[in-house]
């Protein structure tokens, strides 16, 4: 990390960022890797082009469409199906969908289309090689679907709210990256500057799927009668891609501690850098009141019928409104202006109050936080145990970073309650009941600081280095691992207990998605949820004249 | 024929298979890595992996290290190596000995990693040069030796069929069977929500 912090203004304590509660509340921002794309794709002056349009009346065939950047180009290849109603399942275990897509590494030839018209349309039973670098699928929205085919086919244009309130036409039931079903492994494209920051190559397709889904529904108009218009633009941009996101994305944040460190560390330290500013330009407090007065319209605009989700956007409606006229009564062209503005929110806003801000701070001062997207990638070789360490230390450490867990008592039913672990019937990633189910055997180790609790049980008696503990008790080496990583990467271990019984797991799947750059975020129980990617955002032939940071808030 | 698969695939699997194999959770994460490394070097990583785990399969860890008579495991000395414990003369044969390599490598200097008939030159750069040893325990020996150029990594593991069964088969141990109250609950959902996600699963 680059030390132009003042050093007065810490990065916030990971004892109180590594929360569920917190992680649940977590907003987009500068540093959302949505918006690094964009940025660069804009800055590199990226082009794009449909390459190939073969499909047919029925809306069946493939396309390819091509983002050539300075030194590579990369193509989405998509195929669209005919798909029975009946066969329509968002299920990760569904057959079948209304359209398939891979991120071909280059521009593909006619053999090589071939090859992955043989593959991509089975996703998991077929095979991709290096040259793809995501594998991925998509149903429709079948009403808004047929209404936009509809309105088009009659010669006029999708009724507004009837837009606004699905947001999409297509919704990505899973966007496999690195390594998966034999793509290119991460290590193959890590060291390609627009492949660097995280999930680049997965929000360039959705990017792209993006653009095929819109020249897709208006095809399919066409179909129906040659002289139906396009969408208009404005109208176009209100579609973004759905996803439906589940259990399978919880565990992510529990196995790759060093990567949620960096994103999480990029975050804090810009936040940090944005409060220590002495003061601020008139530009600068015109941005940040401006988009400020957008975030509030998107609280006021953000449905969900989930209770949880409800508590929380009557909680953030609040927040936002107190922070306008907050801002009413704030000089902001006195010293230190943003850290007074944080100092106020921490004490009057709620958890989820308290994140919007932390992204909004963010929002006027790209020249000094989006550089903190070049360190959010993480080399994940697995990391070495400091054999030597003495097993003092590390019972120190653990009081470090795992107090709550050692005053928790683990006897107790609820701080046990459930048993993360992948079933056999959809090798998905599970959460039982432990009293209801005999799981023990089939657990995942996806409970850090009950694991951390034991370790320090285990570690009473001992004496001596970490190896020789370790030779008896492979056990804990797991734990080891992640403590030791910990002690130099603060924010990789989520301090609250992930097994209890009032855990919520989309509390994980906002903290990682709110990263991707997603909003409105919809819980359809506590276990999934529903979101929207890229809505409103340029579409790839607007981008040369759009601003590419300008769409994740509502317009003014 | 072998299969081409990416690293992860291969590491993922096998991480899995150990610990279907009853592997601790951090030991198999260290078998995952090991497989991985051996592939990027054109050795049969997975081969080697699957002939270990079954070679070794109820054996508790401890009996497989250098405390207690008897052939030793590469991953439990391996694991003991890599946290700093010394590597001596153990006098006994070790299992599979091809999976000590990714454990070994020489900080600062090139080694010949001697197994019986064959012998293996390792790089500080990760490279390997040498026939695969096969399965059957032999005493290992280790030297220093001159340094040398190290080849080009691979980025795709070669994978065979045989291999690739025996994983698996060892990697379905760790699947839960489903009962009705799994189905119910499990998922949270009654099973009409989906499970979709946008990552890379590399759980």
């Amino acid at each position: 990390m680059k030390d132009t912090a003042a050093p007065d203004i810490p990065m916030r304590d990971p004892q109180v960022v590594m929360r569920l509660a917190r992680m649940g509340s977590f907003h987009q921002s500068r540093l959302s890797f949505m918006r690094i794309l964009l940025r660069r794709m804009k800055a590199e002056a990226w082009s794009f082009a449909c390459n190939a349009w073969q499909i047919d009346a029925q809306g069946m065939g493939h396309a390819v469409y091509t983002a050539k950047g300075p030194e590579r180009s990369y193509s989405l290849v998509a195929f669209a199906h005919d798909l029975p109603p009946d066969q329509r399942s968002d299920r990760v275990i569904a057959t079948a969908w209304d359209a398939t897509f891979t991120l071909y590494d280059g521009v593909p030839d006619a053999t090589e289309i071939a090859r992955l018209r043989a593959n991509v349309p089975l996703q998991e039973a077929g095979r991709i090689t290096e040259r793809e670098l995501t594998l991925s699928r998509a149903n429709r929205s079948v009403r808004m679907w047929d209404q936009v085919v509809q309105a088009l086919a009659a010669g006029r244009q999708p009724d507004h709210a009837q837009v606004d309130e699905v947001g999409y036409l297509m919704r990505t039931t899973a966007v496999y990256g690195s390594a998966k079903f034999g793509a290119a492994d991460r290590a193959m494209i890590a060291d390609r500057p627009e492949m660097a920051a995280p999930f680049q190559a997965e929000m360039l397709s959705v990017y792209l799927i993006r653009a095929f889904v819109m020249d897709l529904v208006e095809h399919m108009a066409r179909a129906l009668n040659p002289e139906a218009p396009r969408l208009s633009p404005d109208l176009r941009r209100r579609f973004g891609i759905g996803n439906s996101t589940g259990l399978g994305m919880a565990p992510f944040l529990m196995n790759h501690p060093r990567l949620i460190h960096n994103w999480i560390a990029a975050r804090e330290w810009a936040l940090a850098q944005v409060r220590a500013l002495p003061v601020a330009s008139e530009a600068e407090i015109t941005c940040f009141r401006d988009v400020a007065a957008r975030a509030a319209v998107n609280a006021t605009d953000w449905g969900s019928d989930h209770p949880i989700q409800r508590a929380k956007l009557a909680d953030l409606r609040a927040d936002m409104a107190a922070l306008l006229t907050q801002l009413e009564a704030t000089d902001l062209r006195a010293a230190r202006p943003w850290d007074r503005l944080w100092c106020w929110g921490a004490a009057h806003l709620s958890v989820e109050g308290q994140e919007q801000l932390a992204a909004l701070l963010l929002e006027p001062y790209g020249g000094i936080v989006d550089q903190a997207a070049d360190w959010m990638a993480a080399d994940e070789t697995p990391h070495k145990i400091d054999g030597a360490m003495d097993v003092a230390d590390l019972r120190t450490l653990i009081q470090r970073i795992h107090p709550d867990a050692l005053s928790t008592d683990w006897t107790t039913p609820e701080a046990q309650a459930r048993v993360w672990y992948v079933s056999a019937e959809k090798l998905e990633p599970r959460l039982g009941e432990r009293a209801e189910e005999d799981l023990d055997a089939y657990a995942q180790p996806l409970c850090p600081a009950r694991d951390a609790a034991q370790l320090y049980e285990a570690l009473r008696e001992e004496t001596g280095p970490v190896a020789a503990f370790l030779l008896h008790h492979p056990g804990h080496r797991h734990s080891v691992r992640r403590l030791q990583m910990a002690a130099t990467h603060p924010y990789a271990e989520i301090r609250d207990n992930t097994l209890h019984a009032d855990m919520a797991p989309i509390d994980l799947l906002r903290a990682k998605l709110s990263f991707f750059g997603t909003t409105r975020f919809d819980p359809r129980s506590d276990r999934w949820l529903r979101i929207t990617m890229f809505q409103n955002a340029p579409f790839p032939d607007e981008l040369a004249t759009a601003d590419p940071d300008d769409w994740s808030y509502p317009a003014p | 024929m072998s299969l081409d698969w990416s690293l992860g695939e291969v590491e993922a699997l096998s991480a899995k298979a150990a610990r279907g194999a009853g592997r601790a959770y951090g030991v198999a994460q260290e078998a995952g890595y090991a497989t991985a490394w051996l592939c990027a070097r054109g050795y049969d990583g997975a081969g080697a992996m699957a002939a270990l785990l079954r070679a070794t399969e109820g054996v508790a860890h401890t009996d497989l290290g250098p405390e207690v008579a008897g052939p030793l495991c590469p991953l439990v000395l391996g694991c003991f190596l890599s946290d700093g414990g010394a590597w001596r003369d153990w006098a006994r044969p070790i299992h599979v000995p091809l999976i000590l390599a990714p454990f070994v490598i020489p900080a600062q200097s090139a080694i010949i990693l001697q197994a019986g008939q064959a012998g293996l030159k390792l790089s500080a750069q990760g490279a390997l040069i040498g026939a695969d040893p096969g399965s059957d325990p032999v005493e290992v020996q280790i030297s220093s030796c001159a340094p040398f150029d190290p080849q080009p990594l691979r980025s795709r593991a070669g994978v065979t069929p045989a291999a690739r069964d025996a994983l698996m088969a060892l990697a379905e141990r760790t699947y839960a069977p489903a009962t009705a109250a799994s189905r119910a609950k499990g998922a949270g959902d009654g099973g009409s929500a989906p499970h979709a996600d946008v990552s890379p699963r590399t759980d």
